[in-house]
């Protein structure tokens, strides 16, 4: 096992290079190059213009530039010298050791081309929103696609069934930010049952993350809770529905798939009641492919939150992203899609050893 | 989720009942006997699946409705607003005359049969009739453009194989593993301020949607160039371009055409989703995705009607071709050949 | 001893003491989208207690159904069973009983071997597990109990090591191995009888010898009663004492093995003994039975083995035969040679049969049906 993982890590280094590459391709491809960007922004210290031409060698050719982004070579360093950290040692291993501080392998992703806060700051911010959203739906979504998926096995052919049918064929055609806008119309505007928008009720507490906001969460833990709950219902509505459309579907093949097995007629001939050889024979089987496809969705996740995020103006990185998109803010673009590449290779390994685990049948 | 790689059935799968087929020239005769009857067959079991058979039908409606609806209808998508009445709020179906301040509608007629929006009082038939033609032209070029060029890589990698396969492969691997949707925002972006930038949200789809094909197409190149007539034409010394393009790929073609459907429900959804944020096509062209986002900023007056019709026309699409995909891939199913 | 045919109670009324497994024109039938296919027509047969009996059949003639029936293991619908058919098992009517009644019976009474060792277990469990949880459920032990009579069970099947095997799951053991551990399970709760489905099919030859080997002694020694489904007549004449032998869902022959065997009285069951390969037979010409087994949809108006059969004649085609009594101690079979009308025809038939045993046959010269062998 941890020969394969080891394997499979060495396995995915040229993609994670690929994605380097691609990401300051990305970087590159900023009309008129980042110093433009932010070369007349007030908000942007001198300090900081210095520090990131320096360290990105935005005046040097571009594999060097590449080389200083990713943390293989010193930007104070000349020719070979460039390989070798403050300490003399090679300038990419970590921080403790070669005392290099630059570059993406050092956990340097810059700072914000727009707010000049640092990238790693502004992208930590974002994540526990996104954590919130993202996992509520996630669990809501394989629960609910497992028990909708199964039953619909169970019963075959039945209205039911039919009616599973039917609706997934719906959420696949549908587009998550159509299905946001109809549940905002009709149960933000018309019925005025939920609040439409944000994290919190920003007349009743500091905005989401803030120092304030975690003063008045220690305060009133249960109206914080509540009031994010309230905020939570129609975005969690937008990506569970869409997403268990796809996922009942595939439980369901999988569950018939299973049904239809030698142990299980072997189990029902041993005697046992029917709901024990459903759920004990059958669905532990049918589990097997789900629990990796899980493993392949979480990085969609990710394009779920962009969607809902940007309708519903949940404060997470879909929406940092978007309003970073919408300003070129370059340097938090590379942070996210540097992470978001990574979390992808990262679910793949994860699928993979899930399914080591639950599958007895399977070592590495 | 994984749909059968079974390749059709391979030559000789002659069929008696085809009647007076036109005797093939001699140079024609490996392959071109087999696909007509194999095209013919699909089509007889395709026509057997209502769901697909649906799927065709609402497709044909739309597409026509597309093309001649606009002609017809007495408005304009860029009309100029009339200030006669609610300047605001817009009607609802069928309403001739709206109390705005009420929110009632006070005269029904033969009106704007999908309301009319607020603020430029646009006829939301006129907006959604004048989006599907951008959309579907939007979600079927894109789709071609992405299957040529997966097919034409996954024919080499496949055919190929050795280094060039892996080199091709692994490239995949990558932009796969990147947030697609992102580098199509970030892409789109660089386009948004140009003024007709159809075509080039139409090459960034294209452009970004081939992966998949490509990967499909290289597994069937590896499956059929193994089989007993890839050889046997090889043996006679037939040339490798005659031999990808007349003997493998008409029997690689069905898969093909199968992913390709799915893929342009994709593309359509795409493209509403990056002008809903606006990053697609320019705001001034009617698309599904430029109304809904136009509608979005005027949800809170409750114009219900906006946003839902141009919604009900992409989930009708989509499921329209989704439903003649899967017709597609049952009639292409040498197994459920009954 | 030699009768297989039901004792003949009256409907409704449960058999002799003595008989174990009383199946009484049985009936089953698959609703299709194309029609309603007869997979058991009509099948009676009982079974004494500690006795063997072998079903022989090729696939599709409704031997595996039969047993499924018996086991009630067959989804209703597609398939449905004839109201008026009944099994008696151990003094009861298991047709009719309640769905809870039946299971406690199935595992526990009464358990099934099926073909594919490969497939037939469930790869998630450890073969504890499952050995286990048949016995825990069925005779209402604690789980430390059950473990030991699963460890129990694994020895009597000579599995050598059975504390660590035990422990191991499916895809750790050879095909023969699972076998066992099938076999196992299947005996861990006493079964009175003991219904095998092509037991052996799916396994080297080697091995299948050992499996057969096994069953016959654990039949013997716990004294079960046992039903042997297979398609190899070899497998028959070594386990088992009395024989049916199905086509199309009927009973077309019946009775003890050495009966059966050396002097058959259906055609069909001559067919299938000519076509065993043998070196008395070698050089010589070895026969098949000549067409196919017809179409469920498509059944021949009368007799259903006259298209393939040798000595059919007119009668054949008009009149359907039923089981007649064909020899002393209630023989059987199914076939107008042994009616007044086709005495004249039997020795001619008999001794036709014999010299192809003997020398390999030439293939009956008839009007050819299309997609002969």
């Amino acid at each position: 096992m941890t020969k394969y993982l080891i394997r499979r890590l060495i396995q995915a280094i040229p993609v994670v290079i690929g994605i380097t590459i691609v990401t300051y391709a990305v970087m590159l491809s900023a009309p008129g190059g980042p110093v433009e960007r932010f070369a007349n922004n007030p908000k942007i210290t001198l300090a900081q213009k210095e520090a990131f031409k320096k360290s990105w060698g935005l005046d040097q050719p571009i594999p060097i530039q590449y080389g200083r982004w990713v943390g293989l070579l010193n930007p104070d360093g000349q020719g070979l010298g460039q390989f070798l950290g403050p300490t003399g040692w090679p300038n990419i291993l970590p921080t403790g050791i070669s005392g290099a501080t630059n570059g993406v392998l050092h956990g340097d992703l810059g700072f914000s081309l727009d707010s000049g806060e640092s990238v790693a700051r502004r992208i930590g911010n974002a994540a526990l929103p996104t954590l919130i959203l993202a996992g509520t739906a996630l669990l809501l979504w394989i629960s609910a696609a497992i028990v909708l998926g199964v039953l619909a096995a169970v019963k075959r052919y039945s209205f039911f069934d039919q009616a599973a049918t039917v609706f997934s064929y719906i959420g696949f055609a549908m587009p998550t930010f159509w299905l946001g806008i109809m549940l905002i119309l009709i149960f933000g505007v018309s019925l005025k049952w939920l609040p439409i928008s944000g994290m919190v009720n920003a007349r009743l507490s500091p905005a989401f993350g803030t120092d304030n906001y975690w003063v008045y969460f220690g305060q009133n833990p249960i109206p914080a809770i509540l009031d994010i709950a309230q905020h939570l219902v129609m975005p969690v509505i937008t990506l569970v529905v869409v997403n268990i459309a796809g996922d009942s579907r595939f439980v369901r093949a999988s569950m018939l798939e299973a049904l239809s097995q030698d142990y299980v007629r072997t189990a029902r001939a041993k005697g046992l009641p029917g709901r024990t050889v459903t759920f004990r024979h059958a669905l532990r089987n049918a589990l097997l492919p789900v629990v990796t496809n899980i493993g392949l969705e979480i990085p969609f996740l990710f394009s779920g939150a962009l969607v809902t995020e940007s309708i519903f103006s949940w404060p997470g990185i879909g929406r940092l992203t978007i309003e970073s998109i919408r300003v070129f803010d370059y340097t938090i673009l590379m942070g996210v899609f540097l992470i978001s590449s990574l979390l992808v290779v990262l679910a793949n390994l994860l699928a993979d050893v899930l399914y080591a685990v639950v599958d007895p049948r399977i070592k590495y | 989720m994984t749909q059968p790689l079974q390749p059709p059935t391979g030559p000789g799968a002659l069929h008696d009942d085809l009647g007076a087929a036109p005797a093939p020239s001699a140079s024609d005769y490996e392959v071109s006997l087999q696909s007509l009857s194999q095209w013919e067959l699909a089509w007889r079991k395709f026509r057997q699946h209502k769901l697909a058979l649906i799927g065709l039908g609402i497709m044909t409606v739309l597409i026509l409705a597309a093309i001649v609806g606009p002609i017809f209808l007495p408005y304009a998508f860029d009309d100029i607003p009339r200030v006669d009445q609610n300047v605001y709020g817009g009607r609802p179906p069928f309403c001739a005359v709206y109390d705005n301040a009420k929110h009632v509608c006070t005269a029904f007629g033969l009106v704007h049969p999908m309301g009319e929006t607020g603020g430029l009082q646009r006829d939301v038939l006129t907006l959604v009739l004048n989006g599907a033609r951008v959309s579907l032209f939007l979600g079927f070029t894109s789709m071609a453009i992405g299957v040529i060029i997966g097919t034409i890589v996954g024919a080499i990698a496949g055919y190929i194989g050795g280094f060039i396969d892996n080199l091709l492969m692994r490239i995949v691997d990558v932009l796969l593993s990147l947030p697609l949707l992102f580098v199509i925002l970030v892409v789109a972006r660089f386009f948004q301020n140009s003024k007709d930038n159809v075509w080039a949200i139409i090459m960034i789809f294209g452009l970004f949607g081939w992966m998949g094909v490509s990967r499909l197409v290289r597994s069937l190149f590896l499956s059929i160039r193994e089989r007993e007539f890839v050889e046997a034409a090889r043996a006679v010394g037939v040339r490798d371009r005659r031999i990808i393009f007349r003997h493998i790929l008409p029997n690689a073609l069905s898969p093909i055409v199968v992913v390709a459907s799915l893929i342009i429900g994709g593309n359509i959804i795409g493209e509403a989703f990056i002008s809903f944020l606006g990053f697609g096509v320019n705001p001034a062209v009617p698309t599904w995705g430029n109304i809904l986002s136009n509608a979005l900023t005027f949800i809170l007056v409750g114009n219900w009607w906006w946003p839902l019709f141009p919604g009900v026309a992409i989930i009708l699409t989509v499921l329209a071709v989704n439903f003649v995909g899967d017709g597609l891939r049952d009639a292409f199913d040498p197994r459920s050949r009954a | 001893m030699t009768e297989v045919i039901s004792a003949d109670a009256p409907r409704g009324a449960p058999p002799e003491r003595d008989i174990l497994l009383d199946v009484r024109n049985l009936k089953t039938y698959f609703k299709v989208l194309d029609g309603v296919v007869p997979a058991v027509d009509g099948v009676s047969f009982s079974l004494r207690r500690g006795q063997t009996l072998g079903i022989v059949g090729e696939s599709g003639s409704g031997k595996s159904v039969t047993a499924m029936t018996i086991m009630r293991l067959l989804d209703i619908p597609p398939a449905q069973i004839d109201p008026a058919s009944e099994v008696w098992f151990d003094g009861r009517e298991i047709l009719g009983l309640p769905m809870d009644q039946m299971r406690r019976i199935r595992g526990n009474e009464m358990a099934m071997i099926f073909q594919e060792p490969l497939t037939s277990l469930n790869p998630v469990f450890t073969v504890g597990d499952q050995i286990a949880e048949q016995v825990a459920l069925h005779k209402k032990v604690g789980k430390k109990a059950a473990w030991d009579r699963a460890i129990e069970s694994l020895t009597l099947v000579g599995i050598p090591n059975p504390e660590r095997r035990v422990k191991q799951y499916p895809h750790e053991m050879s095909g023969g191995m699972r076998q066992r551990v099938m076999i196992a399970m299947a005996l861990s709760c006493e079964p009175k009888l003991l219904i095998a489905d092509e037991p052996t099919t799916a396994l080297d030859v080697t091995i299948q010898a050992q499996i057969l080997e096994l069953l016959k002694t654990i039949q013997q020694r716990t004294d079960s009663a046992l039903v042997l489904i297979t398609h190899d007549l070899g497998v028959v004449a070594e386990m088992v004492d009395n024989v049916i032998v199905m086509y199309t869902g009927e009973v077309v022959e019946q009775g003890t093995v050495e009966e059966v065997l050396v002097e058959p009285r259906a055609p069909y069951t001559m067919g299938l003994l000519e076509s065993i390969p043998s070196v008395e037979k070698r050089g010589g010409r070895l026969s098949a039975i000549k067409g196919v087994v017809p179409s469920p949809f498509n059944l021949p108006p009368a007799c259903r083995f006259e298209p393939r059969c040798p000595y059919h004649w007119e009668r054949c085609r008009t009149v359907p035969p039923e089981l007649y009594l064909s020899g002393p101690s209630g023989r059987r079979a199914r076939c107008h040679l042994h009616t007044p009308e086709g005495a004249g025809r039997w020795p001619a038939a008999l001794e036709a049969h014999r010299r192809a045993l003997a020398t390999g046959r030439e293939l009956p010269v008839h009007d050819a049906t299309p997609g002969d062998a």
